[in-house]
């Protein structure tokens, strides 16, 4: 019973003792990166990545934010997000960005950060209309090509599928940040929720820590930054 | 005329064992039900914290057929069942075996699978009260909290498991057992993650399923030996239970008896078999043979039903037991 009691002892010592620094990275990617370079891959997804000769987007710049309280230089490696994912997995990056959501599929291939971000994706209307009560039947604008078509279905309303959505005249399926811009008011029918995230490198927990602390200092400024890129 | 039966299977004093093990097994499963849902949310991608959790949900299982096979085996004997409900007991023992030994075998696949694929578990922040902390602590918490009961519960059940002879009351003990043990690894697979060896959560899962998949293989063997009418054992399945030997003692001791043979099988809580006697003299067989019978039954609560036959010699097939 004593030597129970005595390990029992040293082990919760060793716990405080260690608690300051815990979590650690199995690979020291944090250590790593602090003073140096953040490896980070890119895909486009307009407006969190935006590439043209210089990557710009919401998620460029809250990566950015990041690489400097680290005082760390980035280094932007694009490509596919199987291949970028599949980079992560094996810690040859150390971030990917894409606009991924936390339902994305790579939970068991990398780190899927805390959200930082969520869109709603709403039915809209024009500022001046009055929002229909009831979507069963209504005709609702949808950009094609995406998922909203079938979400609007599933509420029983009609998409009608145009290829972008450039100003909102009748009831719309449009992302909260848009609403703005195109002088639109939502109607009270969410179609989904998006919560934003960013993929890390699997494991490192120390670098995924303080990568998450960061995100949430961040979340008051992303509609900012989103009506700055949606522009 | 005094029955050969009687209509009841525990005498009062084990009655209110049993109600103390019915109200300790209400308490596991509110229990067990706190945990499942306080866990859910502190979840995470650690291993050994999703399969203790699986596990808790496993857990239910034992208590669960506990309660239901402790309302069934009542049941008075009819038409289709003329033995009775006992056996109820020995077909929730046979659930709790399986659930114990499925977690075992659970728990050891997963580890293993992860382990070979070198998987590095991500464990992130959590905003609890406004501040953020790593989730890991948070699980750790939530661990220390589901132990704690599974280690009190576990051994106030094992005692009462011997005295009613309830091996679904000592599985469901073993299963505590599991339950804790599992929850302790996982503490130490993820403050070995936290310290940054990816590997410690896997390790931990792997060592405790090890010896919950010995004590699932112990009852299931336990179980099937039961359900094979094979002589009867004690909770523990270790020993052999003395009671037949004894009874074929006190049997024999009887002046009108010459030899006695018996032979016992378990159902559920209690005993049935057949008693062969050679009598001396030749009056009164009949009498004798149910004296005999009453005489049996009252040297243990456990001893509920005794057939009793008078023969000119003993069966031979029968082996005979060492006294």
């Amino acid at each position: 019973m004593c030597a129970v009691r005595r390990f029992a002892i040293g082990l919760a010592m060793l716990v405080l003792t260690a608690a300051c620094n815990i979590p650690r990275d199995p690979e020291g990617t944090l250590e790593r990166v602090t003073g140096g370079t953040l490896r980070v891959g890119i895909t486009e997804s307009d407006p969190w990545v935006i590439i043209k000769d210089e990557p710009t987007g919401v998620e460029v710049t809250l990566v950015e934010g990041f690489a400097k309280t680290l005082s760390a230089d980035i280094e932007w490696v694009e490509g596919t997000e199987a291949d970028l994912i599949g980079a992560l997995e094996r810690r040859e990056l150390d971030l990917v960005i894409g606009g991924f959501t936390s339902n994305s599929p790579w939970g068991q291939k990398a780190a899927i950060t805390v959200h930082y971000h969520e869109v709603v994706v709403v039915v809209a209307v024009p500022e001046g209309d009055d929002p229909p009560n009831d979507l069963t039947g209504q005709e609702v604008t949808v950009e094609s090509h995406s998922e909203t078509a079938g979400l609007v279905e599933d509420k029983g309303a009609e998409p009608n599928r145009v290829p972008e959505i450039e100003s909102v005249e009748g009831p719309t399926a449009l992302e909260d940040y848009r609403l703005e811009n195109l002088e639109a008011k939502p109607t009270g029918h969410i179609l989904t929720r998006h919560k934003h995230s960013m993929a890390a490198a699997p494991g490192e927990n120390a670098f995924l820590v303080s990568l998450e602390r960061y995100l949430r200092s961040r979340r008051a400024d992303v509609p900012r930054l989103l009506q700055e890129f949606s522009q | 005329m005094s029955s050969l039966w009687d209509d009841h299977e525990l005498p009062p004093d084990k009655d209110r064992i049993n109600s103390r093990a019915v109200k300790i097994e209400w308490i596991t499963i509110i229990f067990l039900i706190s945990a499942i849902v306080l866990m859910y949310f502190a979840l995470g991608s650690s291993q050994a914290m999703k399969t203790a959790w699986v596990e808790d949900i496993l857990s239910l299982i034992p208590p669960i057929a506990f309660l239901y096979a402790n309302r069934v085996r009542r049941r008075p004997r009819n038409k289709d069942f003329p033995y009775g409900y006992h056996r109820a007991v020995s077909i929730a023992f046979l659930l709790a075996a399986i659930a114990l030994f499925t977690l075992g075998a659970l728990l050891f696949m997963d580890s293993l699978m992860k382990l070979l694929a070198f998987e590095h578990p991500s464990i992130g922040t959590v905003e609890l009260m406004g501040r953020q902390i790593w989730l890991g602590w948070l699980m750790i918490a939530v661990l220390a909290y589901t132990t704690v009961p599974a280690i009190i519960l576990g051994r106030m059940k094992l005692p009462l498991a011997r005295q009613l002879h309830d091996k679904v009351l000592h599985a469901d003990a073993e299963m505590n057992k599991a339950d804790w043990l599992t929850a302790v690894a996982a503490m130490l697979g993820i403050l070995g993650i936290g310290l940054g060896y990816f590997w410690a959560d896997a390790v931990a899962a792997i060592v405790i399923s090890l010896d919950i998949l010995y004590d699932g293989f112990k009852n299931l063997k336990g179980v099937v030996w039961d359900l094979m009418d094979a002589s009867p054992r004690t909770v523990e399945h270790e020993k052999t239970d003395p009671l037949p030997a004894r009874l074929e003692t006190e049997l024999a001791k009887l002046p009108y008896v010459s030899a006695v043979k018996i032979r016992l099988r378990e159902e559920g809580h209690v005993y049935f078999g057949e008693a062969w006697i050679k009598f001396r003299g030749g009056e009164d067989i009949a009498k004798r043979a149910t004296e005999a019978a009453e005489h049996a039954r009252s040297l243990d609560w456990r001893m509920h039903d005794l057939a009793v036959m008078p023969v000119e010699e003993l069966p031979e097939e029968l082996p005979d037991r060492e006294h």
